[in-house]
Formats: C-alpha cells, sequence, structure tokens
C-alpha cells in the first residue's frame, strides 16, 4: 500500500469529476502539442529546403511567391527569365554559384524540375537505384515522388501541364525514369527531376514557330544563388532589383516575414490551448473540492488512524498530479492523432503533410506543464484536506 | 506501578461561545472497560476526540500511557494515535475506493508500522475473527450495514492498540443487535488486549461496564461548573478511581 495507491484507487472510485479534468488537460495539452510539433516542423522544413540557397531569382512580382515557387516549390512562379541573365549572375564575382530552374509540368502533383546534377547535389541527393539523368526527356525521380507515383527504372510517363493536377497531359512525348534518389528530407524528395533542355522540349510543341522556340530554348524561371561572399548579402539583392528585369529574393528574409504573419494565428491558438489550461486547472480544483467535501470522513478517519496532517495534504496532491500527468499524456497521445488527422485531411497524392510521430523540443515540456498547473490547482484543496477539523468531523458522527 | 493506561485529570473543555464541558477525574487500567454515559450534546464525543489527542482540553490533563500530549508535535501525536488508539466511529466510514481487507490494512500503513506478509495475513485474521472474512476482497459499498461496522472494527483493533475507543457502538440497533455488537466490541478488545472506552447514551449498554462516567449538558457560560459523578454500574462492585 503506497499514498500513490490510495491515491489512484481514491480516484477510480469517483471517476466522473477526475475524467473531466483529464479532458480538459488533455484537450489543452493536445492543442498545443499539435501547434509545436507542426510549426517545429514546418519551421525545419523551411530551413533545410533553403539551405544553402541565399537568393532566388526570378521574374518580378511578389518576393514571398518566388521564394514558395522556387524554392518551396508550393506556389506557380510569377513568370520567366532569360537564361542570359542568369549566365551572367554566375560570371558576377559576388555569385559563388546560380542554379537555373526550369518550371512548368507536373506528375500526378509531384513537380517536374528542370535543372542540372548540381540541383540534386545542392540537396545532397544519392541514388538509391538507377543513374543520374543525361539526356533530355530522361527523368531522376525523388523518394516521395516515386513511391507515391509508383514510377520505377525504366518507366514511361507523361507530364502534364501546369504544377498542380488536371492539366493538360502532353500524350506526344513521355519521359523516361533512369533513376530514384534516396530520401533526403528535403524538398527534393517530392520532385521530378529532368535536365533544363526536357521542359524547353516539351514546350517547343506549345510555340507558334521556331522564333518562339527559339525564345522559350533561352527561358529559365528561377535562378537559386549562393554567395560568395558576405559583403553579397548587402550588395546582391540591391544590384539585381535595380539594374535588371530581375526579382532578388531572399528566402530567410521572406520566411521570416511569413513566420510573423503566420505567428499571429499560432499565438491565438497558444492563448486559446493557455485558457483551457486554465479552465482545466479550475476544474481539476472544483472536483477536489467536490471530492473533500464527499471524503471529510474518510479524510477524518484517516487522521484517527494517525494519518498527519502532511499525509492528507500530499495524498491530495498525489491525485491533483496524477490527473494532470495522465491529462499531459492523454493529451500528447490526441495531439498527435490530431496531426494524423490532419494528414488524412489535407495531404495530396498521400503524401502526408506532417510526420505524426514528430515531437517538437519544447512539447516534451508539456508534461512538466499540465503537472505544475495541476499541483497549483490542487494547493488549495489540499490545504483544506490538510487543516481539516477532525475533531469536529468526528463528534457530529 | 506502572501508569494507568488513561488518565483524566481536572478536564474542561470550553466551547466557543457554547459553554464549557467538566468531566470528572478518571483513570482506567490496562485491559480494563469504561463507559462514557450521557445524553446527546453532553460532551462524549469531544471527550473522545480528547483521549485521541485530536483536541487539547482548555485546563486539565489527559495522559495516555503516562503521556500528555500536549507535549507532542503534530505529526509525533499522529504516530502515538496511530499505534495507541483504536477509534470506532458511530457510522463505519470505511474508504469506498479500497477493498474490505486494503480498508483493514490501511490502518497499519497510516500508522507506520511495517507492511511484511505476517502483518497482511494479521488483517484477515481480524476479519475472520469477526466474521466477516468471506467479505474480504469486496468493496464497502457491497456489505450490509452490520458487516461494515465489523470491518470498521477490524480496522480499528488492526494496529492492536492498547486501547480501543467507541463512538455510540449501538446506537440505532434492536436489542439482539445491540447485544450482539457489544460482544464483537469485548471480543476484538480482548483479542488485542486493548483497554476499552465506549460512548453512549444508550443505557442498555451499562449493565455490561464495570465503570461509567456520566455526563450531563454542558454548562453555559458563567453557571456554575457542575460536578459530574463517576460511579460504578448497578452489580459491577467496585468504585472509585481506577477500574482493576
Amino acid at each position: 500500500m503506497t499514498l500513490l495507491g490510495l491515491a489512484l484507487r481514491d480516484l477510480r472510485a469517483r471517476p466522473a469529476q477526475p475524467l473531466l479534468a483529464v479532458l480538459l488537460t488533455a484537450l489543452a495539452v493536445a492543442l498545443l502539442a499539435a501547434l509545436l510539433s507542426f510549426a517545429d516542423q514546418f519551421e525545419r522544413r523551411m530551413a533545410r529546403d533553403a539551405a544553402g540557397v541565399d537568393l532566388v531569382v526570378g521574374a518580378k512580382g511578389s518576393p514571398l511567391q518566388l521564394v514558395l515557387a522556387g524554392v518551396y516549390h508550393l506556389d506557380i512562379p510569377p513568370g520567366n527569365i532569360p537564361l542570359a541573365e542568369v549566365e551572367s549572375l554566375r560570371r558576377n564575382r559576388l555569385v559563388a554559384e546560380a542554379i537555373p530552374l526550369a518550371l512548368g509540368d507536373s506528375f500526378r502533383g509531384h513537380r517536374i524540375v528542370g535543372a542540372g546534377h548540381e540541383y540534386i547535389a545542392l540537396y545532397g541527393g544519392r541514388l538509391a537505384e538507377g543513374t543520374l539523368y543525361e539526356e533530355p526527356m530522361e527523368a531522376v525521380l525523388g523518394a516521395e515522388a516515386a513511391r507515391n507515383s509508383g514510377l520505377r527504372r525504366g518507366d514511361r510517363f507523361h507530364g502534364a501541364h501546369g504544377l498542380g493536377e488536371g492539366g493538360h497531359v502532353h500524350e506526344e512525348d513521355s519521359y523516361e525514369v533512369t533513376g530514384v534518389l534516396a530520401p533526403t528530407g528535403t524538398v527534393l524528395d517530392r520532385l521530378i527531376l529532368t535536365p533544363v533542355e526536357s521542359v524547353w522540349w516539351m514546350h517547343a510543341g506549345h510555340a507558334e514557330d521556331d522564333a518562339a522556340f527559339e525564345a522559350s530554348r533561352r527561358e529559365v524561371t528561377v535562378a537559386l544563388v549562393r554567395y560568395a561572399s558576405p559583403v553579397a548579402v548587402a550588395l546582391l539583392p540591391r544590384q539585381i532589383n535595380a539594374a535588371s528585369a530581375l526579382q532578388a529574393a531572399s528566402p530567410a528574409f521572406e520566411m521570416a516575414r511569413l513566420m510573423t504573419l503566420l505567428g499571429a494565428g499560432r499565438d491565438v491558438l497558444a492563448a486559446l490551448a493557455g485558457l483551457l489550461l486554465i479552465t482545466a486547472g479550475a476544474a481539476l480544483a472544483a472536483g477536489l473540492m467536490a471530492a473533500l467535501a464527499a471524503r471529510r470522513y474518510e479524510l477524518a478517519v484517516m487522521r484517527m488512524l494517525g494519518a498527519g496532517r502532511a499525509t492528507l495534504f500530499a495524498s491530495v496532491l498525489i491525485e491533483a498530479a496524477a490527473i494532470g500527468l495522465a491529462g499531459a499524456l492523454a493529451g500528447l497521445v490526441l495531439g498527435h492523432a490530431f496531426l494524423a488527422g490532419l494528414n488524412a485531411w489535407l495531404s495530396s497524392a498521400g503524401q502526408p503533410l506532417v510526420a505524426v510521430w514528430h515531437f517538437a523540443p519544447w512539447e516534451l515540456s508539456l508534461p512538466v506543464l499540465a503537472l505544475a498547473a495541476s499541483l497549483l490547482a490542487g494547493l488549495w484543496p489540499a490545504w483544506q484536506a490538510a487543516r481539516s477539523d477532525v475533531a469536529a468531523i468526528l463528534a457530529r458522527g | 506501578m506502572s501508569a494507568p493506561l488513561v488518565s483524566v485529570c481536572g478536564f474542561v473543555h470550553c466551547y466557543p461561545g457554547a459553554g464549557e464541558l467538566a468531566v470528572p477525574d478518571f483513570e482506567l487500567a490496562e485491559h480494563g472497560r469504561l463507559l462514557l454515559l450521557g445524553p446527546s450534546g453532553s460532551g462524549k464525543s469531544t471527550l473522545l476526540m480528547a483521549l485521541a489527542g485530536l483536541l487539547a482540553p482548555s485546563r486539565g490533563s489527559v495522559r495516555i500511557a503516562g503521556e500528555d500530549w500536549r507535549g507532542f508535535s503534530g505529526a509525533a501525536a499522529d504516530r502515538r494515535r496511530g499505534r495507541l488508539i483504536g477509534f470506532v466511529p458511530q457510522e463505519p466510514h470505511l474508504i469506498d475506493g479500497l477493498s474490505v481487507a486494503d480498508n483493514v490494512r490501511l490502518a497499519p500503513f497510516l500508522a507506520g508500522a511495517s507492511q511484511d506478509p505476517a502483518r497482511r495475513g494479521e488483517a484477515l485474521a481480524i476479519l475472520d475473527a469477526l466474521g466477516v472474512s468471506e467479505c474480504a476482497g469486496r468493496y464497502p459499498h457491497a456489505l450490509s450495514r452490520g458487516q461494515q461496522q465489523r470491518v470498521a472494527l477490524a480496522r480499528a483493533v488492526a494496529n492492536r492498540p492498547p486501547l480501543l475507543l467507541a463512538d455510540e457502538p449501538t446506537a440505532s440497533l434492536d436489542d439482539a443487535a445491540c447485544a450482539v455488537a457489544l460482544d464483537l466490541l469485548f471480543a476484538a478488545a480482548e483479542r488485542v488486549g486493548a483497554g476499552l472506552i465506549v460512548a453512549t447514551h444508550d443505557r442498555r449498554v451499562q449493565a455490561h461496564f464495570p465503570r461509567r462516567v456520566a455526563l450531563g449538558a454542558p454548562s453555559t457560560p458563567g453557571a456554575a461548573q457542575r460536578q459530574i459523578p463517576v460511579t460504578p454500574a448497578p452489580g459491577a462492585g467496585g468504585g472509585g478511581r481506577g477500574d482493576q
């Protein structure tokens, strides 16, 4: 027999009020857990995908759109840019590397990206099977793209015009899969990679005449730029934005701006979770007080049997802690079940939006937070239990 | 000569704004029996609480096994109470979440006694002696009232206390049940070698006790303090302080 055992058996004998407190704590913790895990994964993914890219250069338009389209492949690019401009960027002494990407088509929701092998190297991509593409209309699949499309080395597929599903299918030409990449945990996993020439080739068919074909030959969608020196941070974006028809956008700056915008929503949800936790604490305190009223004779008998005030104080606090911890653990499971639901609801083409069982570092402190809240809520009831007038209670019968 | 098990001397308890209770001096030797007899409101339960060390008298002293508990800290008094006093409340007040056996084992646990297997067996032996061993695994809500009272009695003697206090153990019982309840109480006290003090308003009980302390209504503030007699029960023989 232990005080913890006593507390648990007492909770089992009177489960309604404790269950309500567990439920409210679980809801608060679930909301916080889902929020923290989602935000952490989002920020990590954004940071990973933007690693090694100091600047995105593309057509004039929204800089955020340019970054979302060029780095994360989440948005439509604002337009194309002449390849000659990228070539001149490469000659700029402030630029260490400029990787041109040609976008335009997709296959079953996965973007077909025209790029050189250096784009694969940027994300540390390694072949899981087959070889890299060498000729136009050859393609290498990212790990997720391969899994979701079911394509293997040697298979052929037709790209569809546009970056979403439902676009016009290029029936006349097909890509051949030469290899599949191992998972990198980056945006590369979701892409289908091919030489830039493939994209030009595909869209030559849309051109009315040879002049248009030649024009498209000389265009790409964006260039991913890595600075040659820290001085470039201050000089290069200004230089590009002022002196050419191009736009330069910094992924770090644009994503920080996006996070600030999203941060307001996140703060509202966190405040809501905080309110829920306070409500849970109030319900816990009310439940414990109600239980004390019902148990006053039991507690008096316990004192009579030799239990000290400290024992009664501890037994009520242990009950509060048990409720808080049960709520926290249930909340962690519930929060991640919510992420699983979010995946089922929002994922496209079978790609999970988030990893369900990814725990953010701060998330593991949620049980501590719930425990602290429940102990705080249990203090007053515990004090009341400890200072109850046993003689008066027992003398009343 | 060793100190008496219980010694009450010059006991006065003042109720806030509601008069005071004066109790005549009395003593109880080891294994002795004493009846506190008085109507409702006469202060029987208050005196029991003082004997259990849960209430300090306004004046006078209460000594258990020769020691005045007012000298002990709260925690020390709690430990002594767990070890020295068994208490049978008017209502059983068993703990709903614990089985019958665990309700009995609660007493040694809270008193800080060891929980070795022999002790665990002791709980079952006491339940057996009181005729409720078949209820050991059941929960209080599944017991009859009579069974609950026996379990409460088993819990009171689980620590083998030298002093057993019972508050109105026969209230609302018919004559037959009253006799059974008293027999159980005496048997339990005898089994563990405890002295017994029963507080009651039930005059049917007095023939079973060699000595009794009669309590009247508490005096109102300012009135002359009533002297309450300590008398031997009719036919019980003996008198004066300290029955043997």
